[in-house]
């Protein structure tokens, strides 16, 4: 079935040109013997259903996925795959909108959209916060602020950085967008879909891929169907019609389900029942399931359905606030990968994990009862002879199949479904739709949320939500498609005269501005830079360390001199340059728990050979950065934790150490004491120095050409490899760096102590790793603050010397540094969820 | 960067169909483990020229303790990726030292070691309480905790010690057939925990939130109560662990436990295990804890010096590591 595409498309020589590219994972081909030609200003919508290898073929049209067999060309030049990667494919102008989102939240939208762009930096912020603003006018009317950090956006938002990125990339041959509008309003769609005619105008390429037919008849020039891996068909977009789509992709003839829903009986008794309930993104709502009802919860995607399930699974069992509840619940998500599979487990276990407590006697799970149900569930769902596979090993419509059995066995009378049928086949949904027959026969009751209308005729009421408010409820026979998808757009009535109308079907009557808004909308300046200074990262590590100096002064004032400030800084200065090397791991997502006999091994360098033979000391100091760059390939290839890595090292380190000089002892070469003596007015050198370390670390991290990658890398290092960078290259420029503060702060020790010892820094390591989260790092990876973490290392090293000058053992300053951490994290963690 | 491998290694909870048992074997995790302690123990026999049993169960005995540390560590690690306990050198010596300060009077060895155990669970608990009320990564928690409890070491160091003694000190010095009490104490204690991480709904409910912790609370675990077990049960062993030792060596210094936080982690690792989350091995853990244990005695036979000793754990550690992650990522 294809349609050659010959004709008026022919005059234009095509872009890429794909020659019989097939893909197989294992004994599975994915795509086979595709031949495609991509024409530059064409709008090719790409379609098919899940599992049609639509994603494996843009992978490697994209360059991030190598194909079994087959040939490629790009403007005619003939592509070897071999140095192909994403990178080189960006580099041709091939820009790409991925499903999942690929935006950083750690990074501000100037710097996402800088982060790809071709245009080399060197120019200066501002330049780059502008050439942002600049680009994200494809959106014409929106809000964003291109100096928020993109964990503030939401997520349509995102969405549109993200396409921003993509299509104004100067010099951009093909854009692949792949369902670039699942997280659009009406309007932020209809731009997008102007963005995309234009853009083909000017002679770009277009692949756009969806799942929405009338998205797909609106825009397409030409629509090409995968099915099963294969190239179904290829021909003129603007002749289809809805109906022909439909056939093509293989849908049967709407599956006229026999109106299952009766009339319910009154007298049932109610599982659960909420009722004005109100929490993040739930305004109000309330809803009701009777015994033997499947209720379904429809409206746009977001409109708060998600949450609504995830509010009543949380008070199963249980009565929490607005919500009573009768019986256990069980749950079923549409995301399997991330909420259902238990991944290292075979089927039977997965199925079998929620029934455990049932078939247990003080704790003791009955294995072979827990089988047998297992084993019975299994057989119900024509899954019993991959009982005992690998779940991941099964196909995406069987594992959730495998799922709802989980739930099922668990016997909970309420079922909670959250878009089950989510990237299934239709014979896997045709399956999970008679399991829900079956549910119900048992008089066992659900709840179902779906992306698609269509499956709400199984229910036999449908609530429709809207920006978090329930705005329609239609039961049985009532519940058309039509009706439905009316509701969604309906403006919920408390939210009438809000300003901003999604679409036109309720204009305000009135504009009100709400008076929390009105509050909000003219804040006084001292209110909003207090707000500014609580939303500070640092804050915890600014106020210890002013609380220790100003305690230090209060114990000596005569601490209140160069001289005083000398010696309650010095202290600090070993340990400063030791919180860089932490805090560049921490950066990279990782943890140096090798970090201080690091250290203690420079310094025993240092005293040992520093001033007899320097040149040896000098090797193998750059021995140690090298040790560093190789835990990287380790970390970085091998995958293996950097803690683990590092702890290896670190016996490896304290080893060598001791090889060198068992007994501490050596000395400091005069030039190194002479360096940490000198004078410099009127502050101690020590001040400058902190001050310098804080600002390099801040540089870069911030202000180095490479540093907005390498915060990307340490937050979502998956995103940062298809994107086409090294994650290699990365992480070890931010290991060897590492590496080197490690061994400065061994040398500042040997000029401090004037010896050399493997255990000098045995507590840095720790410490290292406080301080840095004390002053502001974030354990995602990708977020610190170099400031923040200089200044939590004079705050730590100044409760030792309070401690001094109180006369209490200085033992206790671990407790006060544990509480601090302790502190700065709860203040932390509280303020982010008043945030939020 | 991980990827999951289809391989279940887990005390087999679900019996599967019957392999040939030597396969079976030499699919085992630790087997790689096993032959290494093996190599290391005719080595020894080698060096010093005649092969002995003895020699292998004083080595046990020690190898039993770090364990006991490695098994607490690896409870803590199967219960999500990126999951550690930093604080486990500070419970184990806190515990030593509450078990020596005969708080409950000098006799009442029952009360100390119930007092200990309590202690431990305590110290769990604290760190259960961080990570899941205020929400902080165990990594950070179990330090700040560490701390914390180092500071409680450093306030009741002052106070005096006295051997625990004794029957409890006699029993665990005891020796039938070369093997010491303290080893059937350990194994015992490793027996009831493998009993626990595979045969109770605890157990089963760990490796689900080890593997997917989103996952296993849609499926009705409730993590923060497993959170805080766990916790619990690592605290637990690691007072324990104390107790014993405080008890076998005679006596308690602050630094009892600090080389019990990179050991028991070493212990995981080169048992086999992968760290990546809901996997557990006893057997492997304790295992593990035997080669690195009988590599130290050997490189002292071989009269190597201390810091050669320490760089060729580490290698040891980095090496497995390096091997267990090659090939999982290879069967990926």
């Amino acid at each position: 079935m294809r349609d050659d595409p010959s004709g008026a498309r022919q005059d234009k020589a095509a872009f890429i040109s794909v020659r019989d590219l097939s893909r197989s994972f294992g004994a599975s081909t994915v795509v086979r013997d595709v031949t495609l030609d991509i024409r530059a200003g064409e709008i090719l919508v790409l379609l098919g259903p899940n599992g049609a290898g639509k994603s494996t073929l843009l992978n490697m049209i994209g360059g991030t996925l190598q194909p079994s067999a087959g040939t490629m060309a790009l403007d005619g030049q003939a592509v070897d795959f071999d140095s192909y990667i994403a990178g080189s494919a960006r580099s041709r102008g091939i820009q790409r909108v991925f499903q999942e989102l690929s935006t950083f939240p750690n990074l501000t939208v100037g710097e996402n959209l800088a982060l790809t762009s071709r245009q080399k930096a060197g120019s200066s912020r501002r330049e780059m916060m502008r050439r942002a603003r600049e680009r994200l006018q494809v959106f014409p009317g929106n809000c964003i602020d291109v100096c928020a950090e993109v964990s503030q956006l939401s997520v349509a938002e995102r969405q549109m950085v993200e396409i921003a990125r993509a299509m104004t990339e100067p010099g951009t041959h093909l854009v692949i967008l792949d369902e670039p509008t699942s997280a659009l309003s009406l309007q932020e769609a209809d731009q997008l879909a102007d963005l995309v005619s234009r853009k083909a105008a000017e002679g770009v390429a277009i692949i756009y891929v969806t799942h929405k037919l009338e998205e797909a008849l609106r825009l397409a020039d030409r629509v090409v169907v995968l099915r099963d891996g294969r190239l179904h068909f290829d021909g003129d977009g603007r002749t289809l019609t809805h109906d022909r789509l439909l056939t093509l992709l293989g849908a049967t003839a709407e599956p006229t389900m026999p109106a299952s829903a009766q009339v319910t009986d009154a007298a049932q008794r109610e599982l659960l029942t909420v009722r004005g309930l109100s929490a993040p993104r739930l305004h109000d709502v309330g809803i009701h399931v009777c015994e033997g009802e499947i209720v379904g919860i429809a409206g746009l995607e977001g409109a708060g359905q998600r949450e609504l399930l995830q509010a009543v699974f949380d008070a199963r069992r249980s009565t929490i606030g607005a919500i009573v509840s009768q019986s256990d619940m069980a749950y079923v998500s549409g995301d399997r990968k991330r909420e259902g599979l238990l991944p290292l487990w075979t089927v039977e276990d997965n199925v079998a994990i929620s029934a455990a407590p049932r078939f247990s006697r003080f704790g003791f799970v009955n294995f072979a009862a827990l089988k047998a149900t297992a084993g019975d569930w299994l057989a119900e769902l024509g899954l019993s002879h991959r009982a005992n596979s690998p779940i991941v090993s099964l196909s995406g419509g069987n594992q959730q199949r495998a799922l709802l059995g989980r739930a099922l066995a668990s016997e909970a009378q309420l079922l909670l479904l959250d878009d089950p049928t989510r990237g299934v086949d239709a014979s896997a949904k045709a399956s999970i739709y008679s399991i829900l027959d079956k549910v119900k026969e048992k008089g066992r009751s659900a709840i179902l949320y779906s992306t698609e209308v269509a499956e709400f005729q199984k229910c036999d009421r449908v609530y429709v939500m809207a920006r978090g408010h329930v705005v329609a409820e239609f039961s049985g026979a009532e519940a058309t498609e039509e009706r439905i998808v009316q509701a969604s757009f309906m403006q919920p009535s408390s939210l009438q005269g809000r300003g901003q109308v999604s679409n036109g079907t309720s204009p305000p009557k009135t504009v009100k501005v709400e008076p929390a808004a009105a509050a909000s909308a003219q804040p006084l300046s001292g209110q909003a830079s207090f707000g500014h200074l609580l939303s500070w990262r640092s804050l915890p590590a600014a106020l210890l360390m002013v609380a220790m100096f100003a305690l230090a002064f209060w114990l000596q004032p005569n601490a209140l001199s160069t001289f005083g400030l000398e010696l309650l800084l010095q202290a600090s200065m070993p340990l400063a340059f030791a919180v860089l090397a932490q805090m560049l791991f921490l950066l990279g997502g990782d943890i140096d728990l090798g970090l201080g006999f690091a250290i203690g091994l420079a310094n025993v360098l240092a005293a040992t050979y520093l001033v007899d033979a320097p040149a040896i000391a000098m090797i193998a100091m750059l021995g140690i950065v090298m040790g560093y760059v190789l835990l990287a390939f380790i970390v970085e290839i091998l995958g293996v934790s950097s803690v683990v890595a590092t702890l290896g090292a670190s016996f490896v380190w304290l080893g060598l150490g001791l090889m060198v000089r068992e007994t501490p002892g050596g000395q400091s070469p005069e030039w190194l004491a002479a360096l940490t003596r000198f004078k410099l007015w009127p502050l101690p050198l020590a001040c400058y120095v902190l001050l310098a370390l804080a600002l390099l670390g801040l540089w870069i991290c911030q202000g180095w050409g490479y540093s907005i990658r390498l915060r990307a890398l340490g937050h979502n290092r998956r995103t940062y490899v298809s994107l086409g960078f090294s994650a290699l290259a990365g992480r070890i420029t931010l290991y060897a760096l590492a590496g080197v503060f490690a061994v400065l702060s061994g040398l500042v020790l040997t000029a401090a102590t004037g010896a050399g010892n493997a255990h000098v820094a045995s507590n840095f390591t720790l410490a290292t790793i406080a301080a840095v989260v004390v002053g502001g790092a974030s354990f995602a990876g990708g977020l610190v603050s170099p400031i923040g973490a200089v200044m939590a290392v004079v705050g730590i090293s100044l409760i030792t010397t309070n401690l001094g000058f109180l006369g209490i053992s200085s033992e206790y300053s671990t407790a006060i540094g544990g509480l601090a951490l302790i502190t700065a994290l709860s203040f932390r963690s509280l303020s982010r969820s008043t945030a939020s | 960067m991980n990827q999951t491998t289809s391989i279940i290694d887990r005390p087999a909870p679900l019996p599967e169909a019957p392999v040939g048992l030597w396969r079976r074997l030499l699919r085992q995790s630790w087997i790689g483990a096993l032959a290494a302690a093996l190599f290391l123990w005719l080595l020894a026999g080698v060096v010093t020229g005649s092969l002995s049993l003895s020699f292998l169960l004083a080595n046990a005995t020690i190898a039993g303790f770090l364990a006991l540390a490695g098994t607490a560590q690896m409870v803590v690690i199967a219960s999500k990726p990126g999951n550690f306990d930093l604080s486990l050198p500070y419970v184990i010596t806190f515990g030593a030292y509450i078990m020596s300060a005969g708080l409950l009077g000098q006799g009442n060895i029952a009360g100390s070691l119930a007092l200990t155990v309590l202690a431990g669970g305590l110290a769990g608990a604290l760190n259960a309480l961080l990570i899941v009320r205020l929400r902080i990564p165990a990594i950070v928690a179990t330090l700040a905790s560490g701390y914390i409890i180092y500071s409680l070491i450093v306030a009741i160091q002052g106070g005096g010690f006295t051997r625990v003694g004794g029957l409890f000190e006699a029993a665990l010095r005891l020796r039938i057939a070369g093997v010491s009490g303290a080893l059937a104490a350990t194994i015992a204690t490793l027996a009831l925990v493998a009993i626990l991480l595979s045969r109770t709904v605890f157990g089963l409910q760990l490796h689900a939130m080890g593997q997917n912790g989103e996952a296993a609370r849609l499926a009705g675990v409730r993590r923060g109560w497993l959170t805080l077990g766990t916790f619990v049960l690592s605290g637990v062993l690691a007072a324990w662990l104390g107790a014993l030792l405080a008890t076998y060596q005679g006596g308690v210094s602050a630094d009892l436990g600090r080389s019990y936080l990179l050991g028991s982690v070493a212990a995981v690792v080169v048992g086999g295990t992968r760290i990546t989350g809901g996997i557990t091995s006893v057997l492997g853990t304790a295992i593990g804890a035997l080669v690195l244990t009988l590599a130290q005695s050997d490189l002292i036979l071989l009269q190597l010096s201390i810091g050669a000793q320490y760089v060729i754990q580490g290698l040891i550690v980095l090496g497995t590591v390096c091997l267990v992650a090659a090939r999982s990522s290879n069967r990926g």
